[in-house]
């Protein structure tokens, strides 16, 4: 595992370099137009494992763009799975909630590759919802899942601003043409994950009866070094409409 | 290289290095796995809204029955009627500790039709050494109903109820005719039952009852309340009328006959060519319910029988009081066995005198004795502890004239009082509501209790039940019957007094618990404990004394045995 992740970070490295080749050959080139400002305003979309996003990115410096972002995602997984407890049908059914409010920092090592620094408020909350898959009879009453009730076992952050950093490819707002695309991969760090558990009907008693477990559980995260993170993997696209473009 | 490049190695590797040379996922994962072993998985049983939970006691002593009886569910609604498991057990249930809850499937009912369209069914209970009880349960409301079945114990009937038997009454031949004629005397004479030669007797399918019959007779007293107490169904009753029609009503009872013929095992229920002539004398200082005045000679009364598979009464015919030897006497001959009641009808109003509950919002349960009657119910003030705030009173008897009845508020749990303490309902205000506030006293302590039932286990996640249930509670020194306390997925509010060590019940299903509970002062702490089973397990819970209020929490899991555990959770 440790070698995959070692080569592909090598493999980033020699894209960059090679764009960074390209880049010197196209600046030397293009000498004259060193001179344009680098302040530029670009709109952008993305889609990532925090949701889909819109975008402000501006081009402070050379060197310097600043992301103001909202992404969002809620999407529920209805009957993902289905198992058997004891001739007791069960349904799960999880819920991929994500996104929220960033501001972030890219810095740019070479025309197409940055790192990125920021905060975002997260809107985290994964889910996973569990329902009898049948009627339970209780005695000789029949009762429908929906009388059985429902468990949810839910992840949220601890803290919900959370600091976030990324190493990035592409750009984020073009600095030759309109159109710029990216790829980011980064994380959150929310400090711990918070697991944590509603019940309703006759699954009730289960909220009570864990709580002091679910509190060891969740005492047990925050020793965890990699519990709070939240891995990112982003694509972008933008276009920028204010500023100067250096290729005509 | 460039400068550049040269950094954007040295990030690459330590950002790798950062992210995964300290990676310690095995290690983590046995830390997750020890934390997830602590949870476990709990399962809760429905909470029944509709029912009725009777309590069996002996009419003479007013103890709950000691024995196992049978209890037969039967009438319009008995397919609906399971037991506090769901289970319908055939519609033959059997009590535990003299008590017995019963539901209606809640499928079944609708809280806003259930007023107009009750929920009715008919319950015999039978106890060897007692006599067969049978009694309409009518549920106009979507909660809890509790009743009290009084038992008459055969060889020590209550005062005002006397059995009478006979192993020898008289004997049949053949053709079921009467050989020997014979007069039964009861209380020196002032009731008899007497048969004349030739009736024929036979059974519930017109077959000849033949060879040695016993008797067995047992004559109410009207003139005693603890012999109408102990009328089986009491005397608050389903009637069908002369006219017809069919209708709850009191009755006001001049004499009661209850008489069983058999020889063996075989019943006698009807008779041709004559008849069983029942005689009774009636006191002269006895009211007449019709015109509010010492009963004469002309008096007329209803007489009335009781169908046994449903427990309502039947008019059979008019009766009149005449004069034998300067006494007052009714005398008939009936063609067919059943219970038989010489009484006057009086209507009753469907919706009584309402309660309405205020003060403290714990509140508790509460004793309302009237008359000869008493019914203990929950008192809540509405929108607390699942209380809605009111007790209504249905079929109440119609009060006229001078007529009065007092209620009378007493905790049976001694940890309220009540203001007023006692409250007249006369004709001018028996429908209208009226207001009780309830104070705790100081002392008192409201225990957050949490109850669970598991199967002690090795394994990695227990499974354990937290079942819906009603505890019954009393002081322990107490000889009131148990206050029923609802508990919901485990979880109940008690109100107790320090010190005090109460007797518990709990009964599921076809599970059946008894314990206590005390709680006790020791320095800044309170200790509950709690005891169950043959052998008194204890059980502790020590919480720190509440620096203010008076609301406590504690919690117990019982270990349980896997076959306690399937009458609770019964496999599929």
């Amino acid at each position: 595992m440790r070698k995959i992740i070692i080569i592909f970070f090598v493999s980033i490295y020699s894209l960059s370099s090679m764009a960074q080749i390209k880049d010197s050959s196209e600046s030397t080139d293009n000498s004259l137009l060193k001179k344009l400002p680098y302040f530029g305003v670009a709109l952008g979309v993305s889609a990532s494992t925090n949701g889909l996003g819109i975008n402000v990115n501006t081009e402070l410096t050379k060197n310097v763009v600043i992301r103001l972002g909202y992404e969002s995602v809620n999407a529920t997984f209805n009957n993902a799975y289905t198992g058997k407890i004891a001739n007791q049908s069960f349904i799960i059914t999880p819920t991929w909630q994500s996104g929220g409010i960033s501001a972030i920092v890219d810095f740019y090592l070479l025309k197409g590759l940055y790192l990125s620094g920021g905060v975002v408020y997260s809107n985290m909350n994964i889910s996973a919802t569990v329902n009898s898959g049948s009627a339970v009879k209780i005695g000789d009453i029949p009762f429908l899942p929906d009388e059985v009730g429902q468990l949810k076992l839910t992840i949220t952050p601890l803290n919900r601003l959370a600091p976030y950093g990324a190493l990035g490819f592409g750009r984020n707002i073009s600095r030759d043409k309109r159109l710029a695309f990216s790829f980011e991969l980064g994380t959150y760090y929310m400090r711990s994950y918070v697991i944590g558990l509603s019940v309703t009907n006759l699954l009730a008693a289960n909220g009570p009866a864990n709580q002091e477990s679910l509190d060891k559980l969740n005492a047990t995260l925050k020793t965890i070094s990699w519990s709070g993170f939240y891995p990112v993997i982003k694509l972008g696209i933008s276009y920028k409409i204010y500023g100067e473009t250096r290729k005509k | 290289m460039k400068t550049s490049n040269k950094l954007i190695v040295f990030v690459t590797v330590a950002l790798t290095s950062l992210l995964f040379s300290e990676c310690t996922l095995k290690e983590d994962l046995a830390k997750l796995q020890s934390s997830v072993g602590d949870l476990k998985l709990s399962i809760g049983t429905p909470e029944f809204k509709t029912g009725v939970h009777i309590d069996f006691i002996d009419a003479k002593t007013n103890a709950y029955i000691t024995g196992v009886a049978d209890v037969k569910v039967s009438g319009k609604d008995a397919s609906i009627i399971y037991n506090n498991l769901g289970q319908a057990m055939n519609l033959k249930h059997q009590t535990m500790n003299g008590m017995l809850s019963l539901i209606v499937d809640p499928h079944k009912i609708n809280a806003a039709t259930i007023a107009s369209n009750p929920v009715q069914f008919d319950i015999t209970t039978s106890l060897a050494g007692y006599a067969d009880v049978t009694r309409s349960v009518t549920l106009r409301e979507y909660k809890t109903q509790n009743i009290v079945i009084p038992l008459i114990k055969l060889d020590a009937a209550p005062v005002g109820v006397t059995v009478t038997d006979n192993s020898s009454f008289t004997t049949s031949s053949q053709s079921g005719a009467v050989q020997t004629a014979n007069v039964e005397t009861i209380n020196g004479g002032a009731q008899t039952v007497e048969v004349q030669q030739n009736v024929v007797l036979q059974d519930a399918s017109g077959n000849p009852v033949t060879g040695t019959i016993q008797s067995q007779i047992i004559f109410y007293d009207p003139t005693s309340s603890a012999a109408q107490n102990a009328i089986p169904g009491g005397t608050n009753v389903t009637a069908k009328l002369q006219d017809g029609t069919t209708q709850d009503i009191k009755m006001e009872s001049a004499g009661m006959f209850s008489i069983s013929l058999k020889a063996g095992d075989v019943d006698v229920k009807t008779f041709t060519n004559g008849g069983l002539k029942i005689r009774t004398i009636v006191s002269p200082t006895l009211i007449n319910a019709k015109t509010r005045l010492a009963v004469k000679v002309g008096d007329d009364i209803a007489l009335w029988s009781k169908q046994e598979a449903t427990g309502n009464w039947v008019f059979e015919k008019t009766d009149y009081i005449k004069s034998e030897n300067g006494v007052l006497v009714l005398e008939e001959t009936l063609t067919h066995l059943s219970d038989w009641n010489w009484a006057w009808p009086e209507s009753t109003i469907v919706d009584g005198p309402k309660i309405v509950w205020v003060g403290d919002t714990i509140g508790e349960s509460v004793k309302i004795s009237f008359g000869t009657n008493s019914i203990t119910t929950f008192a809540k003030p509405n929108g607390t502890n699942d209380g809605d705030g009111v007790y209504q009173l249905h079929d109440f008897p119609v009060l006229t004239g001078y007529q009065t009845i007092t209620f009378e508020f007493t905790s049976p749990m001694d940890v309220s009082t009540f203001t007023p303490s006692s409250y007249e309902i006369n004709s001018g205000n028996q429908t209208s509501p009226f207001s009780v506030t309830i104070n705790n006293n100081p002392n008192v302590l409201d225990l957050n209790l949490t109850l669970s039932a598991s199967v002690p286990s090795t394994g990695t996640v227990t499974t354990s039940i937290s079942p819906s249930f009603i505890l019954n509670i009393k002081p322990k020194s107490s000889t009131d019957p148990y206050t029923g306390i609802p508990f919901k997925n485990g979880v109940g509010d008690l109100n107790l007094n320090l010190g005090t060590e109460y007797s518990l019940n709990i009964s599921i299903g076809k599970m059946n618990l008894n314990g206590t509970i005390i709680i006790e002062e020791v320095g800044s702490k309170l200790n509950v404990t709690a005891t169950y089973g043959l052998d008194s397990t204890p059980f502790y819970y020590s919480v720190d004394k509440p620096s203010s209020g008076n609301k406590i929490k504690a919690a117990f899991d019982i270990p349980i045995t896997q076959e306690q555990m399937n009458l609770l959770n019964p496999p599929s």
